[in-house]
Protein backbone atom coordinates (compact mmCIF):
# COMPACT_ATOMS: atom_id res chain seq x y z
CA UNK A 1 0.00 0.00 0.00
CA UNK A 2 2.82 2.13 0.93
CA UNK A 3 4.58 2.22 -2.52
CA UNK A 4 0.79 2.55 -4.53
CA UNK A 5 0.25 5.65 -2.27
CA UNK A 6 3.90 7.43 -3.07
CA UNK A 7 3.41 6.13 -6.71
CA UNK A 8 0.15 8.42 -6.74
CA UNK A 9 1.73 11.13 -5.36
CA UNK A 10 4.27 11.21 -7.26
CA UNK A 11 2.06 11.74 -10.17
CA UNK A 12 -0.18 13.74 -8.48
CA UNK A 13 2.31 16.30 -7.24
CA UNK A 14 3.97 15.91 -11.03
CA UNK A 15 0.64 18.35 -11.59
CA UNK A 16 1.54 21.06 -8.96
CA UNK A 17 4.04 22.48 -11.45
CA UNK A 18 1.53 24.86 -12.49
CA UNK A 19 2.09 27.09 -9.53
CA UNK A 20 5.16 27.96 -11.05
CA UNK A 21 2.71 29.59 -13.53
CA UNK A 22 0.65 30.90 -11.16
CA UNK A 23 3.57 32.34 -9.12
CA UNK A 24 4.95 34.21 -11.83
CA UNK A 25 1.12 36.29 -12.82
CA UNK A 26 0.50 36.92 -8.71
CA UNK A 27 4.15 38.29 -8.49
CA UNK A 28 3.68 40.03 -11.80
CA UNK A 29 0.00 41.44 -10.57
CA UNK A 30 1.45 42.64 -6.87
CA UNK A 31 4.50 44.23 -8.76
CA UNK A 32 1.56 46.99 -9.72
CA UNK A 33 1.61 49.85 -7.61
CA UNK A 34 -2.06 50.88 -7.18
CA UNK A 35 -1.90 47.21 -5.92
CA UNK A 36 0.74 47.72 -3.56
CA UNK A 37 -0.91 50.79 -2.56
CA UNK A 38 -4.08 48.97 -1.69
CA UNK A 39 -2.01 46.08 0.24
CA UNK A 40 -0.48 48.81 2.13
CA UNK A 41 -3.72 50.54 2.54
CA UNK A 42 -5.07 47.12 4.04
CA UNK A 43 -2.39 46.00 6.32
CA UNK A 44 -2.03 43.10 3.45
CA UNK A 45 0.48 41.59 1.78
CA UNK A 46 0.64 42.50 -1.59
CA UNK A 47 0.86 38.69 -2.81
CA UNK A 48 -3.01 38.38 -1.21
CA UNK A 49 -4.09 40.94 -2.87
CA UNK A 50 -3.16 40.11 -6.39
CA UNK A 51 -4.33 36.92 -5.58
CA UNK A 52 -8.20 38.08 -4.80
CA UNK A 53 -8.04 39.87 -7.32
CA UNK A 54 -7.12 37.08 -9.80
CA UNK A 55 -10.12 36.04 -8.43
CA UNK A 56 -12.63 38.57 -8.81
CA UNK A 57 -11.22 40.91 -10.67
CA UNK A 58 -12.76 43.85 -8.98
CA UNK A 59 -11.10 46.01 -6.66
CA UNK A 60 -14.12 46.78 -4.76
CA UNK A 61 -14.53 43.22 -3.31
CA UNK A 62 -10.79 42.58 -2.58
CA UNK A 63 -11.59 45.80 -0.35
CA UNK A 64 -14.78 44.23 1.15
CA UNK A 65 -13.37 40.72 1.65
CA UNK A 66 -10.34 42.11 3.67
CA UNK A 67 -12.19 44.32 5.68
CA UNK A 68 -14.59 42.19 6.53
CA UNK A 69 -16.19 41.92 10.07
CA UNK A 70 -16.36 38.77 12.14
CA UNK A 71 -19.31 36.58 12.14
CA UNK A 72 -21.32 36.37 15.09
CA UNK A 73 -20.63 33.62 17.80
CA UNK A 74 -22.58 30.53 17.29
CA UNK A 75 -22.97 27.38 19.54
CA UNK A 76 -23.83 23.63 18.28
CA UNK A 77 -25.97 21.82 20.43
CA UNK A 78 -25.08 18.80 21.66
CA UNK A 79 -28.43 17.11 21.11
CA UNK A 80 -27.03 13.68 22.81
CA UNK A 81 -27.99 15.50 26.18
CA UNK A 82 -30.90 17.94 25.39
CA UNK A 83 -32.85 19.26 22.65
CA UNK A 84 -32.45 23.08 20.90
CA UNK A 85 -36.08 24.15 22.31
CA UNK A 86 -34.43 23.71 26.03
CA UNK A 87 -31.01 25.07 25.48
CA UNK A 88 -32.63 28.05 24.48
CA UNK A 89 -35.16 28.17 27.19
CA UNK A 90 -32.14 27.43 30.07
CA UNK A 91 -30.01 30.33 28.15
CA UNK A 92 -32.48 32.67 27.18
CA UNK A 93 -33.31 32.71 31.46
CA UNK A 94 -29.82 33.50 32.09
CA UNK A 95 -29.88 36.44 29.57
CA UNK A 96 -27.86 34.76 26.28
CA UNK A 97 -29.69 36.13 23.65
CA UNK A 98 -30.02 33.09 21.00
CA UNK A 99 -31.20 33.09 16.89
CA UNK A 100 -31.82 29.99 15.62
CA UNK A 101 -29.80 29.00 12.57
CA UNK A 102 -31.55 28.65 8.66
CA UNK A 103 -28.86 26.87 7.92
CA UNK A 104 -28.13 23.86 10.75
CA UNK A 105 -30.66 22.50 12.49
CA UNK A 106 -28.87 22.40 16.16
CA UNK A 107 -27.36 25.73 15.32
CA UNK A 108 -27.83 28.82 17.57
CA UNK A 109 -26.24 32.00 16.87
CA UNK A 110 -25.69 34.67 20.33
CA UNK A 111 -26.88 37.59 19.94
CA UNK A 112 -26.25 38.77 22.95
CA UNK A 113 -24.08 37.07 26.17
CA UNK A 114 -23.64 38.77 29.49
CA UNK A 115 -20.92 36.49 30.34
CA UNK A 116 -17.05 37.30 29.29
CA UNK A 117 -17.19 33.93 27.86
CA UNK A 118 -19.81 31.44 26.93
CA UNK A 119 -17.44 28.55 28.53
CA UNK A 120 -18.47 29.99 31.57
CA UNK A 121 -21.93 28.86 31.17
CA UNK A 122 -22.76 25.66 33.42
CA UNK A 123 -24.64 24.54 30.33
CA UNK A 124 -21.31 24.40 28.39
CA UNK A 125 -19.61 22.71 31.20
CA UNK A 126 -22.61 20.10 31.58
CA UNK A 127 -21.80 18.85 27.55
CA UNK A 128 -25.21 20.76 26.62
CA UNK A 129 -23.40 22.81 23.72
CA UNK A 130 -19.90 23.02 21.83
CA UNK A 131 -18.74 26.58 20.37
CA UNK A 132 -18.34 25.91 16.86
CA UNK A 133 -18.51 28.34 13.74
CA UNK A 134 -21.55 27.73 11.83
CA UNK A 135 -20.12 27.70 8.41
CA UNK A 136 -17.85 24.58 10.30
CA UNK A 137 -21.22 23.00 11.06
CA UNK A 138 -22.19 22.79 7.41
CA UNK A 139 -19.12 20.22 7.22
CA UNK A 140 -20.55 17.22 9.12
CA UNK A 141 -23.37 16.61 7.34
CA UNK A 142 -22.09 16.72 3.76
CA UNK A 143 -20.42 13.41 5.00
CA UNK A 144 -24.07 11.59 5.47
CA UNK A 145 -22.91 10.12 8.74
CA UNK A 146 -25.67 8.20 9.75
CA UNK A 147 -25.54 5.70 7.55
CA UNK A 148 -21.37 5.17 8.49
CA UNK A 149 -20.11 2.11 9.64
CA UNK A 150 -16.65 3.25 10.03
CA UNK A 151 -15.82 7.24 10.44
CA UNK A 152 -12.45 8.51 10.04
CA UNK A 153 -12.03 12.45 11.02
CA UNK A 154 -8.25 13.51 9.82
CA UNK A 155 -6.51 16.09 11.03
CA UNK A 156 -9.29 16.79 13.75
CA UNK A 157 -7.67 18.99 16.04
CA UNK A 158 -10.06 19.13 19.46
CA UNK A 159 -12.28 17.27 17.68
CA UNK A 160 -15.13 19.75 16.87
CA UNK A 161 -16.04 18.04 13.98
CA UNK A 162 -15.33 14.42 15.14
CA UNK A 163 -18.23 15.06 18.17
CA UNK A 164 -20.22 16.57 15.72
CA UNK A 165 -19.97 13.16 13.47
CA UNK A 166 -20.50 11.44 16.91
CA UNK A 167 -23.71 13.43 17.79
CA UNK A 168 -25.37 12.24 13.63
CA UNK A 169 -24.21 8.96 14.26
CA UNK A 170 -24.09 7.58 18.37
CA UNK A 171 -23.05 4.26 17.51
CA UNK A 172 -20.84 3.98 14.46
CA UNK A 173 -16.56 4.13 15.73
CA UNK A 174 -15.16 7.52 14.74
CA UNK A 175 -11.34 7.05 14.00
CA UNK A 176 -9.92 10.98 14.92
CA UNK A 177 -6.21 11.25 13.53
CA UNK A 178 -3.79 14.06 14.92
CA UNK A 179 -0.26 14.34 15.45
CA UNK A 180 -0.64 16.86 18.29
CA UNK A 181 -1.11 15.33 21.09
CA UNK A 182 -2.27 18.18 23.50
CA UNK A 183 -5.17 18.40 20.57
CA UNK A 184 -5.60 15.17 21.67
CA UNK A 185 -6.08 15.70 25.03
CA UNK A 186 -8.70 18.51 24.05
CA UNK A 187 -10.59 16.24 22.32
CA UNK A 188 -10.31 13.46 24.67
CA UNK A 189 -11.85 15.97 27.66
CA UNK A 190 -14.41 17.06 24.87
CA UNK A 191 -16.02 13.35 24.63
CA UNK A 192 -16.22 13.10 28.16
CA UNK A 193 -18.00 16.59 28.35
CA UNK A 194 -19.85 16.25 25.79
CA UNK A 195 -21.23 12.38 26.28
CA UNK A 196 -19.52 10.80 23.19
CA UNK A 197 -18.88 7.29 23.32
CA UNK A 198 -17.37 6.14 20.18
CA UNK A 199 -14.76 8.59 19.54
CA UNK A 200 -11.01 6.68 18.89
CA UNK A 201 -8.43 8.96 19.50
CA UNK A 202 -5.28 8.30 17.48
CA UNK A 203 -1.97 10.25 17.50
CA UNK A 204 -0.63 9.77 14.11
CA UNK A 205 0.04 11.81 10.46
CA UNK A 206 -3.06 11.65 9.08
CA UNK A 207 -0.81 11.13 5.78
CA UNK A 208 -1.03 7.51 7.45
CA UNK A 209 -5.07 7.21 7.66
CA UNK A 210 -4.41 4.71 4.21
CA UNK A 211 -2.72 1.89 6.76
CA UNK A 212 -5.87 2.10 9.29
CA UNK A 213 -8.02 1.82 6.83
CA UNK A 214 -11.02 1.06 5.41
CA UNK A 215 -13.28 3.73 5.89
CA UNK A 216 -16.97 4.55 4.35
CA UNK A 217 -16.24 7.67 5.03
CA UNK A 218 -13.66 10.05 5.62
CA UNK A 219 -13.59 13.89 6.87
CA UNK A 220 -10.45 16.14 5.97
CA UNK A 221 -10.54 19.27 7.89
CA UNK A 222 -7.13 20.05 6.18
CA UNK A 223 -4.53 22.31 7.71
CA UNK A 224 -4.25 25.76 5.66
CA UNK A 225 -3.63 29.06 5.65
CA UNK A 226 -7.17 30.00 7.57
CA UNK A 227 -7.70 33.10 5.14
CA UNK A 228 -11.42 32.07 5.54
CA UNK A 229 -10.76 33.16 9.15
CA UNK A 230 -8.99 36.18 8.63
CA UNK A 231 -11.88 38.78 10.40
CA UNK A 232 -11.37 36.97 13.72
CA UNK A 233 -9.13 38.57 15.78
CA UNK A 234 -5.37 37.49 15.36
CA UNK A 235 -6.03 35.64 12.60
CA UNK A 236 -5.27 38.34 9.80
CA UNK A 237 -1.76 37.57 9.03
CA UNK A 238 -0.22 38.76 5.76
CA UNK A 239 0.18 35.73 3.62
CA UNK A 240 3.00 35.83 0.48
CA UNK A 241 2.05 33.40 -2.56
CA UNK A 242 4.99 31.09 -1.20
CA UNK A 243 3.37 31.02 2.27
CA UNK A 244 0.16 30.04 1.03
CA UNK A 245 1.31 27.45 -1.43
CA UNK A 246 3.19 25.55 1.89
CA UNK A 247 0.42 23.84 2.54
CA UNK A 248 -0.82 22.66 -0.46
CA UNK A 249 1.58 19.97 -0.74
CA UNK A 250 0.64 18.51 2.16
CA UNK A 251 -3.22 18.60 1.66
CA UNK A 252 -2.48 16.71 -1.78
CA UNK A 253 -1.12 13.86 0.01
CA UNK A 254 -3.71 14.34 2.88
CA UNK A 255 -6.07 13.49 -0.14
CA UNK A 256 -4.53 10.63 -1.75
CA UNK A 257 -3.92 8.84 1.32
CA UNK A 258 -7.44 9.55 2.36
CA UNK A 259 -9.01 8.36 -0.96
CA UNK A 260 -6.98 5.27 -0.69
CA UNK A 261 -8.42 4.98 3.23
CA UNK A 262 -12.03 5.08 1.71
CA UNK A 263 -13.86 2.16 1.09
CA UNK A 264 -16.34 1.52 -2.08
CA UNK A 265 -18.84 3.27 -1.94
CA UNK A 266 -17.40 5.83 0.12
CA UNK A 267 -17.65 9.50 0.72
CA UNK A 268 -15.07 11.86 1.28
CA UNK A 269 -15.69 15.29 2.53
CA UNK A 270 -12.59 17.98 1.76
CA UNK A 271 -12.80 20.97 3.70
CA UNK A 272 -10.97 23.92 4.39
CA UNK A 273 -11.18 27.28 6.80
CA UNK A 274 -9.48 28.89 3.43
CA UNK A 275 -10.76 30.78 0.47
CA UNK A 276 -7.48 30.26 -1.38
CA UNK A 277 -8.13 28.36 -4.56
CA UNK A 278 -4.45 26.70 -4.63
CA UNK A 279 -5.34 25.00 -1.60
CA UNK A 280 -9.00 24.37 -2.37
CA UNK A 281 -10.14 23.86 -5.91
CA UNK A 282 -6.06 22.92 -7.26
CA UNK A 283 -5.37 20.30 -5.01
CA UNK A 284 -8.84 18.72 -6.14
CA UNK A 285 -7.84 19.03 -9.11
CA UNK A 286 -4.53 17.68 -8.66
CA UNK A 287 -5.72 14.31 -7.27
CA UNK A 288 -8.66 14.16 -9.33
CA UNK A 289 -6.21 13.77 -12.05
CA UNK A 290 -4.85 10.60 -10.87
CA UNK A 291 -8.12 9.03 -9.22
CA UNK A 292 -10.22 8.50 -12.15
CA UNK A 293 -12.89 6.91 -10.13
CA UNK A 294 -14.24 9.54 -7.70
CA UNK A 295 -17.01 11.57 -8.44
CA UNK A 296 -17.37 15.31 -7.10
CA UNK A 297 -20.86 15.81 -6.02
CA UNK A 298 -22.06 19.17 -5.47
CA UNK A 299 -22.37 19.89 -1.44
CA UNK A 300 -26.28 20.56 -0.60
CA UNK A 301 -25.88 23.40 1.11
CA UNK A 302 -27.90 26.22 0.35
CA UNK A 303 -25.76 29.50 0.73
CA UNK A 304 -22.19 29.93 -0.83
CA UNK A 305 -20.99 29.94 -4.30
CA UNK A 306 -19.62 27.53 -6.60
CA UNK A 307 -15.67 27.25 -6.94
CA UNK A 308 -13.68 28.33 -9.88
CA UNK A 309 -12.97 27.54 -13.32
CA UNK A 310 -10.51 29.76 -14.15
CA UNK A 311 -7.99 31.56 -12.06
CA UNK A 312 -5.10 33.94 -13.93
CA UNK A 313 -3.27 31.26 -15.94
CA UNK A 314 -5.15 28.37 -14.29
CA UNK A 315 -8.50 26.92 -15.40
CA UNK A 316 -9.86 23.45 -13.81
CA UNK A 317 -12.63 20.83 -15.28
CA UNK A 318 -15.96 21.06 -14.68
CA UNK A 319 -16.91 18.84 -11.95
CA UNK A 320 -14.04 20.93 -9.85
CA UNK A 321 -16.91 23.48 -9.71
CA UNK A 322 -18.75 21.69 -7.66
CA UNK A 323 -18.17 22.71 -4.39
CA UNK A 324 -19.18 25.52 -1.77
CA UNK A 325 -16.92 28.75 -1.42
CA UNK A 326 -18.23 30.83 1.95
CA UNK A 327 -17.31 34.59 2.51
CA UNK A 328 -17.13 36.69 5.42
CA UNK A 329 -18.23 39.45 3.37
CA UNK A 330 -20.57 37.65 1.53
CA UNK A 331 -22.64 34.90 3.91
CA UNK A 332 -22.08 36.60 6.92
CA UNK A 333 -19.63 33.14 7.85
CA UNK A 334 -16.43 32.02 8.28
CA UNK A 335 -14.99 31.39 4.64
CA UNK A 336 -14.85 27.79 4.14
CA UNK A 337 -14.58 25.80 1.13
CA UNK A 338 -16.17 22.68 1.02
CA UNK A 339 -15.84 19.50 -1.34
CA UNK A 340 -17.92 16.61 -1.31
CA UNK A 341 -16.12 13.35 -3.03
CA UNK A 342 -17.91 9.55 -3.81
CA UNK A 343 -15.55 6.80 -4.27
CA UNK A 344 -17.36 4.09 -7.35
CA UNK B 1 -0.75 9.96 30.63
CA UNK B 2 -1.00 9.66 27.27
CA UNK B 3 -0.49 7.32 24.96
CA UNK B 4 -1.32 3.86 26.77
CA UNK B 5 1.12 1.51 27.47
CA UNK B 6 -1.05 -1.57 27.25
CA UNK B 7 -4.36 -1.80 24.51
CA UNK B 8 -7.40 -0.83 26.19
CA UNK B 9 -9.44 -4.40 26.06
CA UNK B 10 -12.47 -5.74 27.47
CA UNK B 11 -11.83 -5.25 31.21
CA UNK B 12 -11.53 -8.13 33.12
CA UNK B 13 -14.28 -9.32 35.48
CA UNK B 14 -12.43 -8.57 38.81
CA UNK B 15 -12.24 -4.88 37.92
CA UNK B 16 -15.66 -4.67 36.37
CA UNK B 17 -17.15 -6.44 39.79
CA UNK B 18 -15.17 -3.21 41.72
CA UNK B 19 -16.65 -1.19 38.95
CA UNK B 20 -20.52 -2.49 39.84
CA UNK B 21 -20.00 -2.05 43.28
CA UNK B 22 -18.87 1.70 43.31
CA UNK B 23 -21.69 2.23 40.78
CA UNK B 24 -23.74 0.16 43.53
CA UNK B 25 -23.19 2.93 46.24
CA UNK B 26 -25.08 5.45 43.99
CA UNK B 27 -28.07 3.21 43.69
CA UNK B 28 -27.23 2.24 39.59
CA UNK B 29 -26.59 -0.62 38.19
CA UNK B 30 -23.98 -0.78 36.15
CA UNK B 31 -23.74 -4.00 34.19
CA UNK B 32 -27.94 -3.17 32.77
CA UNK B 33 -26.59 0.02 32.01
CA UNK B 34 -23.97 -0.90 29.74
CA UNK B 35 -26.32 -3.37 28.56
CA UNK B 36 -28.96 -0.89 27.37
CA UNK B 37 -26.53 1.74 26.13
CA UNK B 38 -24.73 -1.33 23.45
CA UNK B 39 -21.15 0.08 25.66
CA UNK B 40 -18.12 -2.40 26.64
CA UNK B 41 -15.96 -1.17 29.64
CA UNK B 42 -12.16 -1.41 28.16
CA UNK B 43 -9.19 -1.33 30.68
CA UNK B 44 -5.52 -0.20 29.35
CA UNK B 45 -3.37 -1.15 32.23
CA UNK B 46 -0.54 1.56 32.80
CA UNK B 47 2.80 0.72 34.00
CA UNK B 48 2.33 1.24 37.48
CA UNK B 49 -0.43 0.42 39.33
CA UNK B 50 -3.17 1.49 38.06
CA UNK B 51 -5.94 0.03 35.64
CA UNK B 52 -7.51 3.19 33.41
CA UNK B 53 -11.25 2.64 32.61
CA UNK B 54 -13.09 3.53 29.43
CA UNK B 55 -16.32 3.31 28.36
CA UNK B 56 -17.21 2.86 24.68
CA UNK B 57 -19.67 2.00 22.22
CA UNK B 58 -19.26 -1.62 21.86
CA UNK B 59 -18.78 -1.37 17.61
CA UNK B 60 -15.87 0.58 18.87
CA UNK B 61 -14.59 -2.41 20.95
CA UNK B 62 -14.76 -4.66 17.39
CA UNK B 63 -12.57 -1.75 15.46
CA UNK B 64 -10.24 -1.75 18.06
CA UNK B 65 -9.86 -5.68 17.82
CA UNK B 66 -9.83 -5.77 13.92
CA UNK B 67 -7.03 -2.80 13.41
CA UNK B 68 -5.52 -3.91 16.93
CA UNK B 69 -1.71 -4.16 15.28
CA UNK B 70 -2.02 -0.72 13.58
CA UNK B 71 -3.71 1.02 16.82
CA UNK B 72 -1.49 -0.87 19.04
CA UNK B 73 1.44 2.11 19.04
CA UNK B 74 -0.68 5.04 18.64
CA UNK B 75 -3.94 4.69 20.11
CA UNK B 76 -4.67 7.79 22.54
CA UNK B 77 -8.09 6.89 24.11
CA UNK B 78 -11.40 5.38 23.01
CA UNK B 79 -14.77 6.15 24.03
CA UNK B 80 -15.00 7.92 27.85
CA UNK B 81 -12.25 7.93 30.52
CA UNK B 82 -14.43 6.88 33.45
CA UNK B 83 -12.52 5.29 36.09
CA UNK B 84 -8.75 3.90 37.86
CA UNK B 85 -8.69 1.36 39.63
CA UNK B 86 -5.02 0.32 41.32
CA UNK B 87 -4.46 -3.22 39.91
CA UNK B 88 -5.95 -4.65 42.37
CA UNK B 89 -9.42 -3.26 42.22
CA UNK B 90 -9.52 -2.75 45.83
CA UNK B 91 -9.42 1.20 45.05
CA UNK B 92 -11.88 2.75 42.79
CA UNK B 93 -11.86 6.47 41.62
CA UNK B 94 -14.64 7.72 39.39
CA UNK B 95 -13.65 10.46 36.96
CA UNK B 96 -15.87 13.30 35.61
CA UNK B 97 -16.52 10.65 32.62
CA UNK B 98 -18.31 8.44 35.44
CA UNK B 99 -21.21 11.61 35.67
CA UNK B 100 -21.75 10.37 32.22
CA UNK B 101 -23.34 7.39 33.34
CA UNK B 102 -24.80 8.36 36.39
CA UNK B 103 -26.87 11.39 34.72
CA UNK B 104 -30.00 10.31 35.38
CA UNK B 105 -29.73 7.32 37.14
CA UNK B 106 -28.56 7.72 40.66
CA UNK B 107 -30.44 7.74 43.83
CA UNK B 108 -28.43 7.80 46.69
CA UNK B 109 -25.00 9.27 47.65
CA UNK B 110 -25.52 12.40 46.17
CA UNK B 111 -25.68 16.27 47.93
CA UNK B 112 -28.38 18.97 46.18
CA UNK B 113 -25.91 22.25 46.40
CA UNK B 114 -28.16 25.68 45.20
CA UNK B 115 -27.47 29.04 44.55
CA UNK B 116 -23.99 30.31 44.83
CA UNK B 117 -22.76 27.33 46.11
CA UNK B 118 -22.97 25.76 42.19
CA UNK B 119 -20.95 28.60 41.32
CA UNK B 120 -18.27 28.16 43.98
CA UNK B 121 -18.21 24.37 43.08
CA UNK B 122 -17.74 24.61 39.66
CA UNK B 123 -15.06 27.51 40.75
CA UNK B 124 -13.06 24.74 42.18
CA UNK B 125 -14.07 25.58 45.81
CA UNK B 126 -15.64 23.93 48.60
CA UNK B 127 -19.68 24.03 49.67
CA UNK B 128 -21.12 25.81 53.02
CA UNK B 129 -23.79 24.47 54.45
CA UNK B 130 -25.98 27.76 53.45
CA UNK B 131 -25.44 26.21 49.95
CA UNK B 132 -26.81 22.31 50.74
CA UNK B 133 -30.31 22.27 49.53
CA UNK B 134 -30.70 18.07 50.80
CA UNK B 135 -28.54 15.18 50.98
CA UNK B 136 -29.07 11.54 50.30
CA UNK B 137 -26.93 9.28 52.38
CA UNK B 138 -25.32 5.91 51.20
CA UNK B 139 -27.40 2.82 52.37
CA UNK B 140 -24.58 0.89 52.70
CA UNK B 141 -20.96 1.41 55.58
CA UNK B 142 -18.78 -0.09 52.47
CA UNK B 143 -19.53 2.43 50.45
CA UNK B 144 -19.42 5.46 53.05
CA UNK B 145 -15.19 5.85 52.06
CA UNK B 146 -16.51 6.52 48.24
CA UNK B 147 -17.21 11.18 47.13
CA UNK B 148 -20.41 12.08 47.16
CA UNK B 149 -22.16 13.08 43.78
CA UNK B 150 -22.36 16.89 43.70
CA UNK B 151 -25.54 17.99 41.70
CA UNK B 152 -27.88 21.22 41.30
CA UNK B 153 -30.91 21.20 41.70
CA UNK B 154 -31.85 19.98 38.37
CA UNK B 155 -30.21 16.85 39.73
CA UNK B 156 -27.88 16.99 37.16
CA UNK B 157 -24.17 15.88 38.57
CA UNK B 158 -21.71 19.00 38.92
CA UNK B 159 -18.72 16.66 40.36
CA UNK B 160 -17.66 14.73 43.38
CA UNK B 161 -17.23 16.25 46.85
CA UNK B 162 -16.90 14.98 50.40
CA UNK B 163 -18.96 15.50 53.20
CA UNK B 164 -16.85 17.23 56.42
CA UNK B 165 -17.56 19.26 59.37
CA UNK B 166 -15.88 22.55 59.55
CA UNK B 167 -15.90 24.80 62.24
CA UNK B 168 -19.18 22.69 63.45
CA UNK B 169 -21.05 23.21 59.99
CA UNK B 170 -21.55 21.22 57.35
CA UNK B 171 -19.42 21.69 54.32
CA UNK B 172 -18.71 20.01 50.91
CA UNK B 173 -15.40 19.61 49.72
CA UNK B 174 -14.49 20.12 46.61
CA UNK B 175 -12.89 16.91 44.97
CA UNK B 176 -13.58 17.00 41.53
CA UNK B 177 -16.22 19.62 39.05
CA UNK B 178 -16.79 19.83 36.00
CA UNK B 179 -14.91 23.38 35.67
CA UNK B 180 -12.00 21.74 35.60
CA UNK B 181 -12.41 20.88 32.23
CA UNK B 182 -11.64 24.65 31.46
CA UNK B 183 -9.36 25.16 34.01
CA UNK B 184 -7.26 22.22 33.22
CA UNK B 185 -5.73 24.16 30.89
CA UNK B 186 -5.59 22.31 27.40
Amino acid sequence: MASHYNTLLRLAKKHLEVLKKLRVAVKELASKSELQALAKKLGVHADQVARYYLLWGDEDEVVRFFQAKPPPKSIRVNTLKTSVDELVERLSRKGVKLRRSDLVPYGLIVEECPYTSLAALHEYLKGMFHIQGLASMLVVPQLEPEKAEVVADLCCGAGGKSTQIAQHNPSSPVLAMDCNERKLLALKLHASRLGVYNVVAVKDDARRVYVYGPFDRVLIDAPCTGEGLRPFPGKAKPRSFEDVVSRVELQVELLVSALLALSRPGILVYATCSTAVEENELVISTVLKVFKNVEVVEPSIPVGERCIAEYGPLSFEGEVELCRRLYPHKQGLEGFTIYKLVLQ
Amino acid sequence: MLLLSKFPKPCPYHVVEALAKAFSCYGMNLLKTIKEENIELLCAFTPKYYVEVFAAKNRVHELLAQRYEVLLETLFSAGIHIARLTREGHRVILLLGALELLRGRFSRGYVVIKGKGVKAFLYGRDVLQESIECMEPFDSSECLGNPVLVCDEKKEPLGWGRVAKKGGRLTILNVLDLGWYLRCGV
